[in-house]
């Protein structure tokens, strides 16, 4: 069981690419628990999540995150798959980085 | 043009990058954006009352003030939303500088709670319960709401400094470990609070040793007008309006890097706006008294139309134009998105970053749509902006509510988005011929 927390300004793009991740992971059956919030939260709830991906217009907070959360696996989401809301390709971009 | 491109990159974007992480900006950014439920409650029950409920309402316009349900709402419910005004839009600046302190303690791994409350300390102590101001909005009484948002910015950047040089001197009441955590937390925070609330004590004494005012009365009277005035200015609003696409070309979210200097200037004005309306003010201009031509709900009503960029204009052109079934699919997802201002699929998608055939229309656009916005509502074409919606309000819609009920706000909304597709119009054409040639 993965928990995948997606960051971006508000919270709501990155929540349309969270119910096609959730979609995409259920076919894989690779178990996860997906959530969006917006990046003015992060430090608060951070600590709770395995892996904190960031949207790509928010990627200038990548360096700080990973120096709050030295022991987290901290990535941001390409354009590409971030433009197009491939859940897919963000799925297995974690399982890339989690090694599973 | 890719060589341009390139260079802004390599230089530019790494400081905005830069600035977008620095820890103050970002507390700034944060506190704003931790009001939101205050804003929302307050902003929610204003919008209630403005539009069923007293007799300067929307719905009083088509029925008439003197109608018996008009009369009726007048009595018994229209009070019970503009009590709600006193428990959040009024206190948005108390709110403010707790937020800013705590979220800068969190950030420098202190103990926030502590450190937010003391900023509060500093800024009530500082003089935020008096205000007797006769020339401006004199229905306020105090500096907890719009009126007290820079001091509360200011004291909340600078006691948490002082709160957290204390700490880091070690000056701290250590307990034995039999004592529990939470006690400990509490006495850890005794000597660094006091400090911070001396040295604010003596600043309060020598402004009114000094100028024989409070700070935040010394500071309406010489500061705070220039700087709205300056705020109200054409170039500046046309220059945020500018950098925001701009960011975005690049990939990074424009109006969030922004808000930093968005939310303190044009959200007081925004506040201001509100309560002037709410107290009968009805002039646009400014002046003293009078509602200002643009606040920050001015760029999510007239200018994001579809979300930064005005990409409801260019999803339009493309579903009007491109022939690329790729294009097409894009657009046609961003249609359902803009609807409610979110347009990432379609800014990464088509993508719109760093994608030099839009560069031009993208930056262009938001500082033109800017342009025809301030002047309708500086010649009073379109109301001013009087109400506070959610910045997911569909375009167009969320003018006329904004405005409460001006159709001329809604028609100028209408006229930006023709004047962004008219912007990109050429470049999808030039980007659907290329298509063509590849085929």
């Amino acid at each position: 069981m993965r928990k995948i927390l997606l960051i971006c300004s508000a919270g709501m793009s990155t929540s349309l690419l969270m119910v096609n991740m959730q979609k995409a992971a259920r076919k894989m059956e690779y178990e996860t628990e997906i959530e969006a919030h917006p990046i003015s939260m992060v430090k608060t709830i951070g600590a709770q999540w395995d892996i904190l991906l960031l949207g790509p217009q928010v990627r200038f907070h990548l360096s700080d995150l990973k120096r709050t959360f030295p022991s987290k696996t901290v990535a941001s989401i390409s354009m590409k798959d971030y433009g197009r809301m491939d859940g897919k390709a963000v799925i297995e971009q974690v399982r890339l980085l989690m090694q599973d | 043009m890719d060589g341009f491109i390139r260079l802004i990159e390599v230089k530019f974007v790494p400081l905005a990058a830069k600035l977008g992480a620095q820890k103050h900006l970002a507390a700034i950014r944060d506190a704003f954006a931790s009001l939101m439920p205050l804003i929302m409650a307050g902003a929610v029950a204003v919008l209630m009352n403005n539009i069923f409920f007293v007799s300067w309402g929307l719905v009083a316009n088509f029925i008439g003030a003197e109608h018996p349900f008009i009369l009726w709402t007048t009595m018994y419910i229209a009070p019970i939303f503009s009590a709600m005004d006193a428990g959040s839009l009024s206190i948005l600046a108390l709110g403010l500088c707790f937020a800013l302190g705590f979220k800068r303690a969190e950030s420098e791994n202190k103990d926030a709670l502590s450190c937010g409350l003391v900023t509060v300390g500093c800024f009530i102590l500082c003089g935020a319960l008096s205000r007797n101001n006769p020339l401006v909005a004199s229905y306020i009484t105090h500096f907890l709401g719009a009126q007290g948002i820079f001091i509360a910015l200011v004291v909340g950047l600078i006691a948490p400094e002082i709160y957290f040089w204390a700490v880091n001197k070690g000056w701290i009441i250590q307990m034995p470990d039999s004592v529990p955590p939470a006690v400990a937390k509490a006495f850890a925070g005794i000597i660094p609070g006091f400090l911070t609330i001396f040295a604010f004590a003596l600043v309060y004494y020598g402004f009114i040793m000094l100028t024989s005012m409070n700070v935040f009365t010394w500071f309406e009277t010489n500061i705070q007008a220039t700087l709205m005035q300056l705020g109200q200015n054409i170039f500046s609003i046309l220059l945020i309006s500018a950098l925001i696409p701009l960011l975005w070309f690049f990939g990074l979210h424009g109006a969030n890097l922004m808000e930093a200097v968005m939310a303190p200037i044009y959200g007081t004005l925004n506040q201001l706006n509100i309560q002037g309306f709410q107290n009968g003010i009805r002039t646009v201009g400014t002046g003293l008294n009078e509602l200002s031509p643009w606040v920050r709900d001015s760029w999510n009503v007239y200018v994001f139309l579809g979300g930064s960029g005005a990409t409801s204009a260019l999803v339009i052109a493309l579903l009007w134009i491109s022939k690329a079934k790729e294009d097409r699919e894009v657009a046609k997802y961003g249609l359902g998105c803009g609807l409610f201002q979110v347009n990432e699929p379609v800014l990464f998608g088509l993508p719109v970053v760093l994608n030099a055939i839009y560069l031009i229309p993208f930056v262009l656009c938001q500082p033109v749509m800017t342009l025809v916005a301030y002047y309708a509502t500086l010649s009073g074409f379109a109301g001013p902006i009087v109400n506070t919606v959610p910045w997911t309000t569909p375009p167009i819609l969320g003018a006329y509510l904004a405005t409460n009920g001006s159709i001329g706000a809604a028609l100028t909304a209408l006229c930006c988005l023709l004047v962004a597709i008219v912007i990109y119009l050429p470049f999808v054409i030039a980007a659907n011929n290329a298509y063509k040639k590849n085929q």
